[in-house]
């Protein structure tokens, strides 16, 4: 039996049956990450010996017949973002190389209380800015289902781990698409949660107004059981919302009212992408459903808007790496502005380094208005685009990507290239709404097949429909 | 739009990064063409709208904002922790940063 590729649901029950130790499972994916990883290069650090520890420490709950939580010796992958304690943390920059975690951030501490077993810390461009992983400070992650090209990012490292086997479901972070774009590039589920909807208590920030933490597995139950064990409102997080986390509904498709944003089929789409949505999109009217043409008026603002409010937070949220509180210190530094000088230019990459400048910029004097303040109109103006959408249908249905992955060093030599990769999500992340990524076909590619994303956007705290339409449409879609 | 050199490193300097002769170069080059992007949010009609603040609706639950002494600490064992005040009754502290502008 094949241990590397099972669903949740398949673990929890061989663990029951005694068809397998937890210890088995861990140890399938350690050598599994052992013989394939080399090349990948999805994890950062492996947790050896803490993941064979938790795994035993569930084999014995097993064996003295205690009852079993819902993620008992599951093994996921973390993003290097999310603190774990007793891990390294680096948010794939040089300038945390030699940090190691101090507390459990909530979701570490939830996933670890409901008895999942953390096999590592994934890749991901660095402080989870970039589409490709190709900004990480310590190398980039390849696609496992193309090794020429990239898994999308920033967390790419967690979507390459799931989709090759060397995790049963991971956690990612989405700022602007960090989650969505990866699972589409790689063939797996991402799932972008509602602002507020799970705790930041641990997750290194990058832009506060916008972070939130989702999970990245292969089908849409994993990614739902997931959901559940990290959501709801945490003491640590302010931001936190007190709204009730409801389980996964049943929603079948027939009469299910879909809105399609016929801003999402412009210019700069792959026609192969807008092919495949829309035979999808004709599957599920075909089994009941109501395609509804819609119109989200301000989308192209979406992308301008939020290359000026992420920088600004980005340049606040930096500043704390000043070679005195976390990690790597600049050595020979006169007095201490040399020091945070030096440290921060030989730390940081060229991305971090661009965006804080940027951030300074939008902020300064004589351009805040202009820039900064303009931003957070325009904002408004994109939030209530959704608020009028869902007052008549029950979801949005679109492209997560413009294009199938890239190959490496396509787009890593203009920043803005790169930066339009993220057209149709950060929208959902200047909102705050929750969207889902699920695979919808593939398109082949000099001989091989490169996945397609379809993006599923949900109203507020909305996520238990979000993820019964995600299932139905999983299913409807069939295997591809 | 295009960005001197001065400007380049005054951001720099608001950042607390040291550039190297080449970053600058590569970063002259790089902003405008990103601050031309965002700058095609000037056409956007904002009318009345009203800025977003954070991510949330939610709204901060705080005391009011009223000066309290007594969560400043005793004044007289603020004032002997340090060696020196000025002749307003003000507190001298060590200098941390030399900031050349």
């Amino acid at each position: 039996m094949k241990l590397e590729n099972l669903a949740i649901g398949l673990i929890a029950a061989g663990l029951r049956k005694k068809e397998f130790s937890a210890e088995e499972v861990v140890i399938a994916y350690l050598e599994a990450i052992s013989k394939r990883d080399r090349e990948i290069h999805s994890y950062l650090f492996v947790a050896d010996a803490p993941a064979r520890e938790a795994a035993r420490a569930v084999d014995k709950k097993i064996s003295a017949g205690e009852p079993l939580s819902a993620l008992a010796g599951v093994p996921l992958a973390l993003k290097d973002n999310i603190l774990t304690k007793d891990l390294p943390a680096t948010a794939g920059s040089k300038i945390l190389e030699p940090y190691i975690a101090s507390y459990d951030s909530t979701v570490a501490a939830k996933l670890k209380a409901a008895g999942a077993v953390i096999l590592g810390k994934t890749n991901m461009d660095e402080f989870a800015m970039g589409s490709s992983t190709e900004n990480s400070g310590f190398g980039p992650t390849k696609n496992p289902r193309d090794i020429l090209r990239v898994p999308g990012g920033s967390s790419g490292g967690s979507a390459a781990a799931v989709a090759g086997d060397l995790a049963v479901a991971a956690l990612g972070s989405d700022t602007g698409g960090s989650i969505r774009q990866p699972a589409a590039f790689t063939g797996v589920v991402g799932l972008k949660t509602t602002y507020g909807r799970v705790s930041r208590h641990g997750l290194i920030a990058m832009a506060s107004s916008l972070d939130q933490i989702g999970p990245i597995a292969k089908t849409v139950e994993d990614a739902a059981i997931l959901y559940q064990a990290i959501a709801g409102q945490d003491r640590y997080d302010a931001t936190s919302a007190a709204v009730p986390v409801e389980a996964m509904r049943e929603v079948p498709l027939a009469g299910l009212r879909i809105g399609v944003p016929r801003e999402y089929f412009g210019a700069g789409l792959d026609p192969r992408v807008a092919k495949a949505i829309r035979a999808s999109l004709n599957k599920f009217e075909a089994a009941g459903a109501i395609l509804m043409d819609i119109s989200l008026p301000h989308a192209s603002y979406a992308l301008p808007t939020y290359y000026i409010v992420m920088p600004a937070e980005v340049s606040a949220n930096l500043a704390r790496f000043d070679g005195l509180r976390y990690g790597f210190s600049a050595s020979g530094s006169g007095n201490l502005l040399q020091l945070y000088k030096n440290t921060r230019d030989q730390g940081f990459g060229s991305e971090p380094k661009r965006r804080i400048m940027i951030g300074a910029y939008v902020l300064s004097h004589g351009y805040y208005d202009a820039y900064y303040l303009k931003a957070q109109k325009v904002r408004r103006l994109i939030r209530r685009d959704f608020e009028n959408a869902f007052g008549g249908i029950d979801v949005i249905m679109g492209p997560t990507t413009p294009s199938v992955a890239f190959k490496f060093g396509e787009k890593s030599k203009d920043p803005l290239a790169m930066y339009l990769e993220d057209v149709y999500t950060v929208a959902v992340n200047l909102s705050g709404v929750p969207a889902i990524s699920i695979p919808c076909g593939n398109i082949e590619e000099e001989g091989k097949q490169l996945p397609v994303g379809l993006q599923i956007i949900g109203s507020w705290f909305d996520e238990a429909r979000l993820l019964g339409v995600a299932k139905a449409c999983e299913s409807t879609i069939g295997t591809v | 739009m295009s960005i001197s050199e001065k400007d380049i490193r005054h951001l720099a300097e608001l950042a607390r990064i040291h550039l190297t002769d080449e970053e600058l170069l590569q970063f002259q080059k790089e902003l405008p063409s990103i601050l031309d992007f965002v700058a095609t949010l000037q056409s956007a009609d904002t009318g009345e709208s009203e800025a977003v603040i954070g991510g949330t609706s939610a709204v901060n639950v705080a005391r009011e904002d009223a000066a309290s002494i007594q969560a400043l600490g005793d004044p007289l064992e603020l004032k002997t922790a340090f060696l020196k005040s000025d002749e307003r009754g003000g507190l001298i502290v060590p200098k941390i940063l030399d900031y050349e502008a």
